[in-house]
């Protein structure tokens, strides 16, 4: 399939006749990549594709009143971080066991049949998962995604100092946990 | 490596994977889901702008029309009363809708209690200030 520009799509969606072929594109179009930055955040395979449809849906509801002031790439991704979060905090809310987020995602990691890294990778993961959360999710975007700062500054509503700062702390500790520990 | 501070044998590579299909089986998992829905709401506060207008345009005319009137010398209150039922008999929720930027579920962004509403028409027919000034100062509230 041939990318369509946020414009085309927009204006696509605009008409009652083409809305359904318009979503269907921009589904098509930003799937893979809202779901590798979802599934970064909260680590499961599942749970991804429960807020990666969650995303989707508020992007249906909503698209009607996009402003084109944002990209529709930044709108999604803003969508999808804060569907993450929400799910995060809902899933901790919901455990019996008082966990935070490192222990809850640690644990699921352990038990995920869909990592394939090795035992450096999930190192990794782990010093990445006992991250602050905002940390945490900028280092995933610039690490793994090479996201640059203003992109992500748009999406995350950052200055990209407090970004360079965020990520260079990650760094710091990320560091520090290796460290600390023999590979 | 992208990080020169990093450990050199750490790498960007994608650890995760998804079940095999996963992304094909997605589009049509959550198209199915969209359809399912209900269409999306096309909020046509466009047109409501105009009957918003249409309808302080009214007002102000009947306004115009009670306080010109030469046996029309009512009190303030008595006045805000019949400009009251007269502005009750157009599409209160339509109008209010428009005003209060309600979305299609009838929530706002903020409380407007019955009374707020009944405030809001006394004051706009007690008053020659522009509507946004008007919502402004309620939103401060």
């Amino acid at each position: 399939m041939s990318e369509y520009s946020d414009g085309q799509l927009l204006e696509m969606f605009g008409r009652e006749s083409d809305k359904y072929r318009a979503f269907s594109c921009i589904v098509e179009q930003y799937r893979s990549r809202l779901y590798w930055h979802i599934r970064k955040i909260v680590v499961v395979h599942e749970d991804a594709d429960d807020v990666l449809q969650n995303t989707f849906e508020k992007a249906w509801k909503g698209l009607s009143d996009f402003r084109r002031e944002a990209q529709l790439f930044t709108w999604l991704y803003r969508i999808a971080t804060n569907e993450a979060i929400s799910f995060l905090q809902q899933k901790r809310n919901r455990s019996s066991i008082p966990l935070d987020d490192a222990q809850m995602l640690s644990a699921s990691l352990q038990n995920d049949s869909y990592f394939t890294g090795d035992q450096i990778q999930m190192h990794l993961q782990k010093a990445i998962l006992s991250l602050p959360e905002k940390q945490r999710i900028v280092f995933n975007m610039k690490y793994f995604d090479e996201m640059p700062y203003q992109k992500m500054s748009a999406i995350l509503d950052t200055s990209v100092g407090a970004l360079k700062a965020s990520y260079h702390h990650a760094v710091m500790k990320i560091k520090a946990y290796f460290e600390s520990i023999s590979i | 490596m992208i990080n020169e501070e990093l450990p050199e044998y750490l790498h960007n590579d994608n650890p995760f994977t998804v079940p095999e299909e996963y992304f094909d089986d997605f589009q049509k998992k959550m198209m199915h889901r969209i359809r399912e829905t209900k269409k999306p709401f096309i909020r046509p506060i466009g047109y409501l702008k105009y009957a918003v207008a249409a309808s302080l345009l009214l007002l102000s005319m009947t306004l115009l029309l009670l306080r010109n009137r030469p046996t029309a010398d009512l009190p303030d209150e008595q006045l805000a009363d019949a400009v009251l039922t007269w502005a009750y008999q157009l599409d209160k929720t339509a109008w209010m809708a428009a005003v209060l930027d309600m979305d299609e579920t009838g929530s706002t962004d903020y409380c407007c209690t019955e009374e707020q509403e009944t405030e809001i028409i006394y004051f706009l027919a007690s008053q020659d200030i522009p509507i946004e000034t008007l919502m402004q100062s309620m939103k401060e509230e």
